[in-house]
């Protein structure tokens, strides 16, 4: 089984309070913005993801002007062209475009795109808002799956009313055959809600980036009867993966669920093996 | 007593009429001829063009709007009026795409030499009494410059009419009494009378009849004559045509001191232009 990063963040244009952020995961004196210059090439993509043992990760755009930072779908289509371990996840900001579910489809189609990473709390929406509801129809129809952002978020400007995961109940009931990832699985106070609908929902998963993972079976204490809805993921240039994995592999579950967790159901949800 | 247009978009034609709803564009008076808008948008041209419409003074509007197509930034509107003291430039606060929108406009009025500000809630898609605002208009009333907000409908791509309501502006009045608000296109559509009335109420708040067809003025605002201090001229141009607005005003069967109003000089007091 391949392992597999759900959640990498390849921006360079990035506001200040997220380098410092960036910063407490860099070994002490490594300058972040040359960390990313160094990374943030073809090559040094590559490289980081050979030195942190994965086979894929997910490499999400990001449009979030007043929050974090951008790498319009363009310029990731771009990154991660040619690089066939990065899957590229689109962002749609129903705040930049008119069309959300016309913009997904022209990633899909012609940029290439395997699924959308929705921001309510950086782009300040309600997930079950029908604003968006045309593009998790689209969504259902590409057949591609729709990462959503809940719970906290350190950064400034931050919304955090927007990630309550119980939203995408709603979502989760009007979509059926959406596969919908509750990313950071509820971070902060609503850890129970968001497995609640993973376990609920038949294609609802629950994603754990950004938790400190030696930590998740406080945060879920049924992680191993419901593995085949969690996935792995780091939140890098945040927290690196390489640590994450071995924090994953050392914890009192059996190997077969690690597997799922690390890689095997993310084989699944984005096809990345031939015989599934 | 001068004539100002308060509602005057700097925006390229073919931009603008690309974001129009395809069913609508027959709406727009593209028939006379000096309004082309890339022709008049130069530095000439568009003194060239205010003098062929009898038009003193344009509040030249920044719009950062992606979902409806619309974005002639604040640094692109700032340097096309420089030089050009007939243009009064208003610059775009958009909440959703900037993180300290208050820092934001005091740099627009400070640096970039800004004279008001323009919202746009139905395009950005927001209630204008919402707590995401608030700061921007805090800023605005200690800036001490004017605030158009866009009220009613819109016949652009992507706008959404219940952030329009003018309603909702009652809580802004009251909440910023100081702060001097133009409810833009007076409540267009089917809000004319909760408009006109909100300017009876507060002290603060005009509106302008901008993208209003002027000769039925009257049957939207029966009382207009009464409120006429409360008042602005504006065309919402290059949709109407500047002159033939102007002209209909002028033959409203209203005074001649409250078309003197409505046409520039109450938008002369709130903007401090000499007469």
């Amino acid at each position: 089984m391949p392992v597999v990063d759900f959640h990498i963040h390849p921006t360079k244009d990035i506001l200040p309070w997220v380098y410092d952020w960036i910063e407490g995961f860099l070994p002490p004196g490594e300058d972040p913005r040359r960390y990313l210059e160094k990374t943030l090439t073809k090559e040094g993509i590559v490289r980081f993801l050979d030195e942190n043992g994965l086979d894929y990760a997910v490499a999400l755009a990001e449009q979030n002007p007043r929050c974090s930072g951008v790498i319009t779908n363009g310029e990731l289509a771009d990154f991660c062209n040619g690089v066939d371990r990065l899957i590229p996840f689109a962002d749609v900001n129903p705040h930049l475009t008119a069309a959300p579910a016309r913009e997904l489809d022209r990633c899909v189609k012609d940029l290439g795109f395997r699924g959308v990473k929705l921001y309510p709390v950086y782009q300040l929406f309600y997930p079950n808002d029908r604003t968006l509801y045309p593009l998790y129809e689209k969504a259902q129809d590409l057949g591609v799956p729709v990462m959503v952002h809940t719970g906290t978020s350190i950064f400034q400007g931050v919304r955090v009313k927007y990630g309550n995961p119980l939203l995408m109940d709603d979502v989760a009931v009007d979509f059926p055959d959406l596969t919908l990832i509750l990313v950071h699985g509820g971070r902060g106070f609503w850890y129970e809600s968001a497995f609640y609908l993973a376990r609920f929902h038949p294609k609802v998963y629950l994603e754990i980036a950004g938790l400190p993972p030696q930590r998740l079976l406080e945060y879920f204490p049924e992680l191993e009867q419901y593995a085949d809805k969690v996935l792995f993921g780091s939140d890098w240039p945040g927290p690196h993966p390489k640590k994450n994995i071995q924090a994953i592999r050392e914890l009192s579950i059996g190997e077969e669920a690690k597997v799922k967790i690390l890689g095997g159901n993310a084989a699944r949800i984005l096809r990345l093996l031939n015989n599934t | 007593m001068p004539v100002v247009d308060f509602h005057f978009h700097v925006t390229r034609g073919e931009d603008y009429l690309r974001s129009i709803k395809p069913g609508l564009r027959a709406l727009l008076e593209w028939k006379d001829s000096t309004g082309v808008p890339s022709q008049v948008l130069t530095r000439d041209g568009v003194t060239r063009f205010l003098d062929s419409q009898g038009v003193d003074y344009a509040v030249a509007l920044a719009e950062i709007s992606y979902a409806s197509t619309i974005h002639p930034n604040n640094e692109d509107v700032a340097e096309f009026c420089q030089g050009i003291p007939r243009l009064i430039p208003f610059c775009h606060i958009n909440p959703f795409l900037a993180g300290r929108p208050a820092q934001l406009l005091e740099q627009c009025v400070k640096d970039l030499g800004f004279k008001g500000l323009k919202l746009h809630p139905t395009f950005n898609q927001y209630y204008p009494n919402e707590s995401l605002i608030y700061p921007v208009y805090a800023r605005a009333e200690e800036l001490g410059i004017p605030v158009i907000i866009h009220t009613g409908s819109s016949t652009l791509a992507g706008s959404r009419l219940k952030y329009g309501d003018p309603l909702c502006l009652d809580d802004v009045a009251v909440d910023f009494p100081q702060l001097r608000i133009i409810q833009a296109h007076g409540g267009r559509g089917f809000w004319y009378d909760r408009a006109l009335f909100l300017t009876r109420l507060h002290e603060n708040l005009y509106v302008d009849v901008s993208g209003l067809p002027p000769q039925r003025l009257l049957s939207y605002y029966p009382e207009l004559e009464k409120s006429a201090d409360k008042v602005l001229f504006g065309t919402d141009w290059p949709g109407p045509s500047v002159r033939a607005n102007i002209a209909a005003i002028r033959a409203l069967p209203l005074s001649e001191v409250a078309k003197n109003k409505i046409l520039g000089e109450n938008a002369a007091k709130i903007l401090g232009l000499e007469g």
